[in-house]
């Protein structure tokens, strides 16, 4: 693929990769930026190259959680060698935080407990309307693992909101046997 | 994919968190340009020509150099006289074995054998006899007097010397 036919695509992907690169990079906008530029870096250097054998998504994406992980493993280093200044865990920006729905904070919050790998899987489903065997390969995991923490990962997002007594309109319990709970 | 209960529900609030996330994301030609800036131009053709040139070229130079070095050493050995290296004479053969033929060619032989013989020789006593020109200075002045023994009587004779001739005489004749 040439590269101004590249560009054309990955600026159409422009808004998802952004999405998935916060999503990579615990929702801090300015390493999220900073990734994604290096990803678009990598692309231009000719050091991440498309073959088509798959999507150009799910190619991109893997590129973008790579570079996110290598980032985030340097800059732990970092602040290792600059006698443990500790590293930022708190990612979102607090202006932003007032303007959150109580739902959305819990919401939020919910998904910050979740193990990286079923927070991955439920962001690339349902974030970015990718198929469980897409999810898979973004990951670099196998189909059943990644149907694994894609159930887990509901099941784990639905108990949180449930024991924070979040309703707001919706209904998060099954209702199976709601003829018996009348 | 196509979701159902809870599954749409999650999906209400990732479609929420996914407009927000909108809203922040940077415009992508700001990312592509600072990316574009950062990373080094691709060498253009006539570069990567040069380039390839120029690694001929030198290859090349240093194929010639290798090959005139190994000529010129060649030319230096085979100007270097033939040394004659002296052997020890080995076991000798008897004449009666040798034919006619072999005779002819072992006399040259026993010829340039025996030349060798008498150049090791003279330079072997020319080795043994080579002194140092700096031997000189291994040797002290006091050398003989601590390598020879005194005689007993050298003292009473060294005084003699000073005595007056008279006496010297005197003694001499009541010696005699």
């Amino acid at each position: 693929m040439e590269i101004s036919e590249l560009k054309t695509e990955l600026e159409k992907l422009h808004q998802a990769s952004f999405g998935w690169a916060l999503n990579c990079c615990r929702h801090n906008r300015s390493e999220a930026e900073e990734v994604l530029q290096t990803v678009y870096l990598k692309i231009l250097q000719g050091k991440a190259i498309y073959r088509g054998e798959s999507k150009l998504q799910t190619w991109l994406f893997a590129v973008i959680r790579k570079t996110a992980a290598t980032e985030h493993r340097k800059q732990v280093l970092r602040s290792l060698i600059t006698l443990g200044s500790p590293v930022e865990k708190s990612s979102s920006e607090p202006g932003l935080e007032l303007e959150w729905s109580e739902l959305q904070r819990r919401f939020r919050q919910a998904l910050a407990g979740l193990p990286k790998r079923q927070r991955e899987t439920l962001h690339l489903v349902f974030y970015q309307d990718l198929s469980v065997a897409e999810a898979a390969e973004v990951m670099n995991i196998s189909i059943g693992s990644a149907r694994r923490h894609y159930e887990r990962g509901k099941k784990r997002v639905r108990e949180s909101l449930d024991r924070e007594g979040v309703d707001y309109g919706i209904q998060w319990r099954r209702k199976e046997n709601s003829g018996v709970v009348l | 994919m196509e979701f159902s209960g809870d599954e749409k529900r999650i999906q209400a609030l990732f479609s929420e968190l996914s407009l927000e996330d909108q809203t922040r994301a940077p415009r992508f030609e700001k990312l592509w340009l600072r990316a574009e800036a950062n990373a080094p131009a691709p060498p253009s053709l006539v570069m990567r020509l040069v380039l390839v040139a120029s690694v001929v070229i030198v290859v090349m130079s240093l194929v010639a150099a290798r090959a005139w070095l190994n000529s010129s050493q060649s030319q230096q050995v085979s100007s270097i006289p033939p040394q004659i290296i002296p052997t020890i004479a080995g076991p000798r053969v008897q004449h009666s074995e040798l034919s006619a033929t072999a005779k002819d060619v072992a006399r040259p032989r026993r010829l340039a054998r025996r030349q060798t013989e008498r150049t090791a020789i003279s330079q072997a006593a020319m080795l043994s006899n080579w002194q140092s020109p700096t031997n000189i200075l291994l040797h002290s002045p006091t050398v003989s007097v601590l390598s020879s023994l005194p005689q007993l009587n050298q003292s009473a004779r060294d005084l003699e010397q000073f005595l007056p001739k008279k006496n010297n005489e005197l003694i001499k004749e009541s010696k005699q």
